[in-house]
């Protein structure tokens, strides 16, 4: 019964595509509003400090990763908000405005100041462009302004898109060339909101994959940057991404600003992706890397994998629950790459719709193929894992009692790269190997 | 009063998360937000510690120029169809607000045959804590029935969400005061709609931090002529003993068989603190522990119990109190009750997140009692020992209860310190 009731990945992409399905909009903690998308761009730059003109609970709502229990960078910094009240609203806010921003501006002597609006500034119409414009020249120089009221529907990825532009903006005020000898040099751009320590080894990882063809790293667009860092960043050759969700806004400025091309293939995870990510890296470089199919290290992951295949059969479904976007397409590619037939559940389409461009580059242009089971009910994903043979269930939980369940957490776990891949065949033959407890205190029945 | 400032890094989250909080304690409740996509994530933070179906109205700039009531229709139909609420709570956003929707007419006209309460969840109206008591206030003003004029029993308004372990000490303190023979229950915690209409039968309100409750206890008392009183937050020995005999003098109910009692309590807890310690008492580390510099950062309540309880009754000392609200000339006799407890303690009053970070980072504390915020912002090279006692608390889990009201939390409280610090350091 479950499995008549999929459809097939392409069709549904192209139904969301030709806006033929009515998609509500869910709740998704990393897609909140413009405001939050530009907020999380800025809070990147250790030598920016922000001003939110508007009521101060946006503002301290966005310090919500310690309620996770997370050690975000972000959360431990200082930013500032003018705090309007009632009154504010009524009479409006732009004096509070320019009292705040000198305020901050002189408390803050070393740092440029970002200023964000929030709805309220937007709905009651605060000029506050035409307030920084009224600044000395000297002053004005030192603010980045950008209008970022939630209400305007304007979404996260809206907000991040709009800062990184803006900020390629700055780069190329800088008056760099765009005429530049090619040095073989890569900036990179991490996934967001990850623990420290696994996004150091990603980091690390990344690097040494580019080590092996030749490349080295210019600059990496994590915590603690800034402008210095983003004036070098043009210094590169080619921007590749580990979150293409996250960066595309700066890829695009960048090249359009100052020709620097960008590789937008799907993030490195598992062998075949990563492979292809370091070819096609090469190729916008006119790099022939065909050599390294010889390294040993290389040869013996394509060893390791063939053992992993023979032992997973081949035409295995693997049944896949995982946050809707590039990582889930990363792990529909995996299950192909491992010889298991994908099946994704639980998908949010109105995610699909938000990261629309990386399902229509990897789906229609790009040929990645699944079912989906629409459903994300439990009950009724058990149904369909039940009626399916001995599935490989991709799940970050233990929903499904006597199965195969590899539950890796991509967020605790490196997963990018050689090294991401090695570790990851490694967790999935272990989980493999391991009989199933029904005793285990994280079985959910 | 300190320097002039014109904007803060806030410690204030919006209304949103605040009424969000009290929905949450309300079995079987949706939440609906009228606002864009940003303003459901207070509502999406309340759900991280109790279980919460969450929607919004999707407002965006067409719905803020003409007016986005068919869409609050819309989404109530949903949700009632969808997850067969028991109660609807809408709460509008800073975006709604100014619009001013006519959120109220609409729902008249829905005509379902569940509450849909609406309250003001946006941040230049109410910011996390105040949206938790206008919420409170507003749902029994919608659901209370009439008083019963007989029932003896005394409401215990807790602070709901102010830290992990509010619950167990709520449930404390009923079983404290059924000891005196007192029937007690907790409002919003864990309730159905139907225990909400009961509320205004009782015999007495207690709130027992000052910063939740006042509102609904004022109210009560208007429209029902409920009497109310005002504790401490019982911490400590003289703290809890406080709250036991201000119910039972608002009761009219003292006696020498409560005064007994009490004093019988009071023993017990002391008896059970020297047997836990062990016979030879010399090998603890308790004269180790106070030489250590120690900071509490917390709302006044909080602050003033855990103060009192370390200096008056542990023997202890505390370098700084820093008290989560603004200077104001109406906090001036609140700094002087805590300079009376501890006339050596540096107390500062501050709602600045950055002033409370910049204060942590600029002292080497050894012991904190606070937040995960204060926790993050010492976090770094110097070994410190950390006690929460404020929201937020996500680096610890509990499976056992861990409240620290009352005599038993007291001497969990007094477990989780002494083994925290002396894990901690090498004494």
């Amino acid at each position: 019964m479950g499995l008549k009731k999929t459809v097939k990945l392409s069709a549904l992409v192209s139904a969301v595509e030709k806006n033929l399905i009515d998609i509500g909009e869910c709740i998704d903690m990393h897609q909140f509003c413009a405001f939050w998308g530009a907020y999380d761009v800025f809070s990147y730059f250790d030598d920016l400090v922000l001003l939110v003109h508007g009521t101060a609970g946006c503002t301290a709502n966005r310090h919500f990763l310690t309620s996770m229990g997370q050690m975000d960078n972000c959360d431990k910094k200082i930013h500032h908000t003018t705090d309007m009240k009632e009154n504010d609203i009524i009479f409006g806010g732009e004096q509070k405005f320019m009292d705040s921003l000198e305020e901050v501006m002189k408390k803050n002597p070393d740092k440029n100041v970002v200023v964000l609006t929030n709805c309220c500034t937007d709905i009651i119409g605060d000029d506050v462009e035409g307030c920084i414009e009224s600044l000395p020249d000297e002053d004005r120089k030192r603010v980045i302004f950008m209008n970022t009221g939630g209400y305007s529907g304007k979404t996260y990825r809206d907000g991040t898109e709009n800062a990184f532009r803006l900020l390629a903006e700055k780069l190329y005020s800088f008056g760099r060339s765009k005429d530049r000898e090619q040095k073989g040099s890569v900036n990179l751009f991490t996934r967001r909101w990850l623990w420290d320590p696994t996004k150091k080894k990603e980091i690390d990882e990344i690097k040494r994959d580019l080590g092996l063809i030749g490349l080295k790293m210019n600059e990496v667009f994590d915590h603690g940057f800034n402008m210095e860092s983003l004036e070098k960043m043009s210094e590169a050759d080619v921007n590749v991404s580990l979150c293409p969700f996250y960066s595309r806004g700066f890829f695009d400025q960048l090249r359009t600003l100052g020709g620097i091309d960008y590789v937008d293939s799907s993030a490195p995870i598992g062998l075949e992706a990563t492979m292809r990510w370091l070819e096609d890296i090469a190729r916008k470089l006119s790099m022939d890397i065909s050599y390294i199919y010889e390294n040993e290290e290389i040869s013996e992951l394509f060893r390791m994998r063939y053992e992993l295949r023979k032992k997973i059969g081949s035409g295995r479904k693997c049944v896949i629950w995982n946050q809707t976007g590039d990582r889930l397409l990363s792990l529909v590619k995996l299950a192909s790459e491992l010889g298991m037939e994908p099946v994704i559940v639980g998908i949010e389409l109105s995610t699909m719709r938000e990261k629309f461009h990386i399902f229509k580059k990897e789906v229609c242009e790009g040929g990645v193929e699944a079912a989906v089971y629409p459903s994300k009910y439990i009950d009724e994903i058990r149904e369909l894992v039940n009626e399916l043979d001995d599935p490989v269930i991709f799940c970050n939980d233990n929903f499904f009692s006597g199965k195969k369940v590899f539950k890796y957490r991509f967020a605790h776990n490196p997963v990018y790269g050689l090294n991401g891949a090695r570790s990851i065949f490694t967790a999935l033959n272990e989980t493999l190997d391991t009989p199933m407890n029904n005793y285990s205190i994280f079985l959910e029945k | 009063m300190t320097e002039e400032k014109n904007c803060l890094d806030s410690i204030r989250k919006c209304g949103i998360l605040g009424v969000s909080r009290i929905a949450a304690q309300i079995k079987d409740a949706s939440v609906i937000v009228h606002g864009p996509k940003g303003c459901v994530l207070p509502a999406f933070e309340a759900s991280l510690t109790n279980p919460l179906s969450i929607s919004y109205t999707e407002m965006c700039r067409e719905t803020t120029v003409f007016g986005g009531e068919d869409d609050i229709a819309y989404k109530i139909r949903k949700e009632y169809f969808t997850n067969n609420p028991r109660i609807i709570v809408l709460i509008s956003s800073c975006a709604s607000e100014i619009i001013g929707d006519d959120i109220k007419g609409i729902i008249h006209s829905l005509d379902l045959d569940i509450p849909i309460i609406t309250v003001e969840g946006g941040s230049f109206i109410n910011d996390h804590i105040s949206g938790c008591n206008t919420a409170m206030e507003r749902l029994v003003h919608e659901l209370g029935a009439p008083r019963d004029e007989n029932s003896e029993i005394v409401n215990i308004i807790p602070p709901v969400e102010k830290y992990s372990g509010w619950k167990d000490d709520g449930a404390y303190l009923v079983k404290l005061l059924g000891k005196f023979g007192i029937s007690a229950r907790v409002l919003f915690c864990g309730v159905d709609v139907d225990d909400i209409r009961k509320y205004p039968s009782a015999a007495l309100n207690v709130i027992i931090d000052r910063e939740y409750g006042s509102k609904l206890a004022e109210y009560m008392n208007e429209e029902y002529g409920i009497p109310y009183i005002s504790c401490g937050y019982p911490i400590g020995l003289e703290a809890t003993d406080m709250f036991i005999s201000s119910v039972l003098r608002a009761l009219g109910r003292e006696s020498r068989e409560t005064d007994e009692m009490r004093n019988m309590l009071l023993d017990e807890v002391r008896q059970s603190f020297r047997n836990g310690l062990g016979r030879v008492t010399t090998f603890r580390y308790l004269e180790e522990i106070c030489d250590k510099k120690k900071i509490i950062v917390g709302n006044y309540d909080t602050s003033e119990a855990f103060l009192r309880f370390l200096v008056k009754e542990f023997d202890d000392n505390v370098e700084t109190v820093i008290v989560k609200a603004p200077k104001t000339d109406d906090n001036i006799d609140l700094e002087d009750r805590l300079k009376e407890i501890s006339s050596g303690t540096n107390v500062i009053f501050t709602d600045d997140r950055a002033e409370i970070i910049d204060h942590i980072r600029n002292n080497d504390y050894d012991v904190i009692l606070g937040s995960d915020n204060e926790y993050l912002a010492a976090h770094g090279e110097k070994t410190f020992a950390y006690i929460n006692v404020e929201y937020p608390w996500a680096r610890k889990i509990d499976f056992m209860p861990d409240g620290f009201a009352g005599y038993e939390g007291l001497l969990r409280f007094i477990e989780a310190y002494y083994n925290k610090i002396a894990d901690k350091f090498d004494f």
